[in-house]
This record gives C-alpha cells, sequence and structure tokens, in this order.
C-alpha cells in the first residue's frame, strides 16, 4: 500500500504541488489526470525520488520512502519503475541492452559495466520483450524503433526490474492513436496479470475512463478529485481542467487536455 | 516476472537466435580485437625502448635539473618576459581571431548540406587535409623563413592551422543541423544564401563559439612553442634559457607562463558557458 501524506515541492516562488494526500492499494490502476504544469510529472518523480520534496512523506508497506538516502534509495527506485512520455531509452544500445538496464541492481557491477549479462538475465530481458511483442527487435538499435515500439521496450524495462508500483508519466503523449491503444493494453494487461499496481499520468480523460478503475484529478498542485471513472461528471471535470473545459460532453479530449 | 529456468533459456534462444547467445563469430572477433591491440602494444613498447629502468634514471637526472631551478630569478629580465608572454597572447588571440573567421565561409563551401557541388566539396576538403597535415611548428619553420623572424610568422602558423582544423570542424557541425528550420525559411521563399544565414547560422554558432574558444585556450600553451622556432613570444626567451642551462631563469618563465594559462582557461570556458548555456543537471543526477 502506497501512502502519501501532505506531499509538497515547491520550486522558488512555484508551489508544483502543495500538501497532496492519497493512499493506493495493491493492484489497482490510478489514472491521473489534469492540465499540463498542474503537478502530476511532479508526483510521480517525487515518489520515485527523482525529485525531492519540501514537505510531507510517502511511506510503502511501511517504508518511509521520503528518507531513504544512497543504496536503500536505489533499491526503491528498482521497485518504483518509471515509464517516461519521451521515453528515456539509451539510443545507441541494442533494445535488449536497454531492458537489461532494468536488471542492474540484480547483476554485479562488472558484469553491467562490460554490458555481460548472464544468460538467465537476457532471457528474462527476451521474455518481458516477448510479453510487449518487441522480441523480434531485441537486436537492433533502439533508435531504429517508432515510438510506441520504443514505450513498449521502455515498459520491459520497467518489468524486469520485477517492481512493486509502475509509474508512468504520460506514457502515450508523443503517440499516435494506435502506438497508444497498444501501450495502455500492455499496462493494463501487465496490472490485471502481474497484480502490479500503476499509476498513470494522463491529458485525455477517455483514456482514463476506459482503462482506470480510479481517477485523482489534480489542479494546480491540488487534489480535486479522488473516485471511480463514474463520478467523473461535468462540474468536476470544470474543476479539473478549468473553465475553458466548458464544451460539450462528446467533443474530442485533445481539445479538453 | 522472474527469472527463467534453464529449459525457458533454451527455447527462448532457439526462438530469437543470437539474443541471449552471441554468435560464435562475433565473439571470436571481438577476442581477436582485445588480442591484437595487447600485442600491437607490446611490440612497439618493446620496438621503441619503453623501459622502467631508463624512466627510474631519467628521474634522477630530473631531480637534478628540478634542484638547479630553485630558486627562480628574472635576473633583470621580468618586464622583457611580461612583454614577450603578451606577444604570445596576442599571436594566440590573432591567429585564432584569423582562422575562425575564415573558417565561417571555409565551413559553410564544404558542407554537403549547403553546397550541393561534389567538386567543389571534394577539391576544398583535400585543401584543408594538407594544411592540416602539416603541423603548426612546421608551418612556423616555413613562414619565419618567409616572413622573417618575430610574431608575425607565429601568427600566420597558428592561423593556417587552425583553418584547416576549424574548417572541417565548422562544415560537420553545418552538417548536423536540423533540417526542420532549413525547410521553413526555403518554405517562406528564402534563398540559399538565406538559409545559411537565418536557419543554419543561429544553430551552429555556439559550436563555432565553443570550439573557436578551446582553440585560442590550447594555442595560448602552442604560441609558446612556436616562440622557439623563433616565431616570436615568450618561447624565444624560454628556449635560449634552456640552451645556456640557466634552470633558475627557465623556471621563472614557466612560473610566469602557468597563471597565464590558467587564466585564459578559465576566461575561455566562462564565455563558453556564458554563450551555449549549460543546463543543469536534473535533481536526481546532482545528489
Amino acid at each position: 500500500m502506497l501512502e502519501i501524506r501532505d506531499l509538497g515541492r515547491t520550486y522558488g516562488p512555484v508551489t508544483a504541488l502543495a500538501g497532496l494526500d492519497l493512499t493506493v492499494r495493491k493492484g489497482e490502476f490510478v489514472g491521473i489526470i489534469g492540465r499540463s504544469g498542474a503537478g502530476k510529472s511532479t508526483l510521480l518523480r517525487l515518489i520515485n525520488r527523482l525529485v525531492e520534496p519540501t514537505s510531507g512523506r510517502i511511506v510503502f508497506d511501511g517504508l518511509d520512502v521520503t528518507a531513504l538516502r544512497g543504496a536503500e534509495l536505489r533499491a526503491w527506485r528498482r521497485r518504483a519503475a518509471m515509464i517516461f512520455q519521451q521515453f528515456h531509452l539509451i539510443d545507441r544500445l541494442d533494445v535488449i541492452t536497454n531492458v537489461l538496464v532494468g536488471r542492474l541492481s540484480q547483476v554485479g557491477r562488472l558484469r553491467t559495466w562490460l554490458l555481460a549479462f548472464p544468460p538467465a538475465e537476457r532471457a528474462m530481458a527476451v521474455e518481458a520483450l516477448e510479453r510487449l511483442d518487441m522480441a523480434e527487435r531485441a537486436l537492433q538499435r533502439a533508435d531504429r524503433l517508432s515510438g510506441g515500439q520504443q514505450q513498449r521496450v521502455a515498459i520491459a524495462r520497467a518489468l524486469v526490474q520485477e517492481p512493486d508500483l509502475i509509474l508512468a508519466d504520460e506514457p502515450i503523449a508523443s503517440l499516435d492513436p494506435l502506438s497508444a491503444r497498444q501501450v495502455m493494453e500492455a499496462l493494463a494487461r501487465i496490472n490485471r496479470e502481474d497484480g502490479l499496481t500503476v499509476l498513470c499520468n494522463l491529458h485525455a480523460l477517455d483514456v482514463a475512463r476506459t482503462y482506470c478503475s480510479r481517477v485523482v484529478g489534480i489542479a494546480e498542485g491540488r487534489l480535486v478529485f479522488d473516485g471511480p471513472v463514474t463520478g467523473l461528471d461535468e462540474a468536476t471535470i470544470r474543476r479539473i481542467y478549468g473553465d475553458e473545459a466548458a464544451i460539450p460532453k462528446d467533443a474530442p479530449q485533445d481539445a479538453a487536455a | 516476472m522472474s527469472r527463467p529456468d534453464s529449459t525457458r533459456i533454451a527455447a527462448l534462444a532457439a526462438r530469437y537466435p543470437g539474443t541471449i547467445y552471441a554468435p560464435p563469430g562475433q565473439l571470436w572477433g571481438r577476442r581477436a580485437v582485445v588480442a591484437g591491440f595487447f600485442v600491437a602494444f607490446l611490440w612497439a613498447s618493446d620496438h621503441l625502448g619503453m623501459s622502467f629502468a631508463r624512466l627510474l634514471q631519467g628521474l634522477q637526472d630530473l631531480g637534478i635539473v628540478a634542484s638547479m631551478m630553485v630558486p627562480p630569478t628574472s635576473a633583470g629580465f621580468f618586464w622583457d618576459y611580461v612583454h614577450a608572454l603578451g606577444e604570445t597572447l596576442a599571436m594566440a588571440f590573432l591567429g585564432t581571431l584569423l582562422a575562425s573567421l575564415a573558417s565561417i565561409p571555409l565551413g559553410f563551401l564544404g558542407a554537403r548540406n549547403v553546397v550541393a557541388n561534389p567538386v567543389i566539396h571534394f577539391g576544398l576538403r583535400r585543401v584543408l587535409d594538407v594544411i592540416r597535415g602539416v603541423d603548426s611548428l612546421v608551418w612556423a619553420l616555413i613562414f619565419v623563413s618567409v616572413v622573417g623572424l618575430g610574431p608575425f610568422a607565429g601568427i600566420l602558423a597558428i592561423a593556417l592551422n587552425d583553418t584547416g582544423v576549424l574548417a572541417k570542424m565548422y562544415a560537420e557541425a553545418i552538417e548536423g543541423a536540423d533540417r526542420k528550420a532549413s525547410e521553413g525559411v526555403a518554405a517562406a521563399g528564402g534563398s540559399k544564401a538565406d538559409i545559411a544565414r537565418l536557419a543554419i547560422f543561429p544553430q551552429v554558432f555556439p559550436v563555432f563559439l565553443s570550439n573557436s574558444l578551446y582553440f585560442f585556450e590550447a594555442n595560448t600553451r602552442s604560441a609558446t612553442i612556436l616562440g622557439v622556432v623563433g616565431a616570436g613570444g615568450i618561447g624565444f626567451f624560454l628556449a635560449d634559457r634552456i640552451r645556456v642551462n640557466a634552470w633558475s631563469d627557465v623556471c621563472f618563465i614557466i612560473l610566469l607562463i602557468l597563471p597565464t594559462v590558467a587564466l585564459i582557461d578559465y576566461l575561455s570556458r566562462f564565455l563558453r558557458e556564458r554563450a551555449i548555456g549549460v543546463e543543469p543537471p536534473a535533481e536526481a543526477l546532482s545528489r
């Protein structure tokens, strides 16, 4: 269980996140929605500790994540796998080596540095790629792939971390509709089959409606909605996206985001 | 996910060949490269007489020279040294500036995405290769016999040699420029020259500037050497004092050069960072 209490982060005079409380149970698929700059990315980065909080605490199954340092912090990051909007793969390395980056905490440092991963680790990476329908591309360079394919490689990298959480920061914002659907289906399948908790930042409301059992709305660094998808009515949407979102319900969601 | 067992590994290796075990040819190829380097190293060090004993012996002699350097003295030449050092700096500055200015048009001419004519491109690149193939020290010797002793020969040597290198680097920076901006200017009705000025130049200017500043730094150091062959500056005094074994004078000159070079390095770094803007590391990477 992930418990976030009074979590805040300021950048000089700018408040990115202000005293947020949130509890996520194991196995949930939570969609975090809000406008650009609302604080969604900051929230996920705070959980992985890529960004330091200025107030509050994050506790995972009794472990105080905000207090971790050094090796313990790196061990936590292994458990809280990140997926980024821009994939954050290493372009010049092949696909399988990119996935094996997710194994670095389990493989000795010398083997990692020599890129000499044992067969069992390589097989695990291939298996993860196979689950994402990317095993055929294992030996290609990462920058030879399309955006959707790169994101699936990034998900495979997250999978072999054997994480407890998947933190996906706008995973489909740079993808075409078909690739976006493949990526969201993959996240949903992992959530279902492996029982992994997924926190997924999304611009688009209809995607959240389709995939997320629970939706969290953030506006100007504050939590303004937390509940099932069915609880999202017109007034709530306006609270999350601001008054410009006063548009017909069936309008394209890009406009709302 | 969990680590697969051995039957599963074998099945995956069979289905996706090359992913789990590298093909034997590739494996032996890599080993051959490593072994080749090792053999070349051993052969070369044996052939060129690299020996630990000689190094130790040399260190002793170095100790003797070092002891003769104390105390450093200017022997009444202080202001002559300062003047010569200023001359060295001026040589480095003028030489780099001339090379940088010449390299801008040459860089554009030598870039395939600007001048599509393969004859111009090939010809220019070969000329630059020749200029670069001769070290600036050799150019200095040539220019000393052409224009006589003094800093002018040094400036010409630096300018020529660096034009050979900088024009090539500039051309490569231009070839690496993003095409999108060029297409934008072309679509607005821009000529080739407009594209070079408006789309390409702003992209490559920071690269130009940063390379030129690096060269200024390096030239401050190498201008010292040019003086040794008679091309003006502090190197002239340095070579003269070494020749007559006046080691405490040599030490004084070196102590004068060191802070000057350090200052130039610092200034150049400051200017470079101001010009290109250094992005701070991500928060998680700075800890």
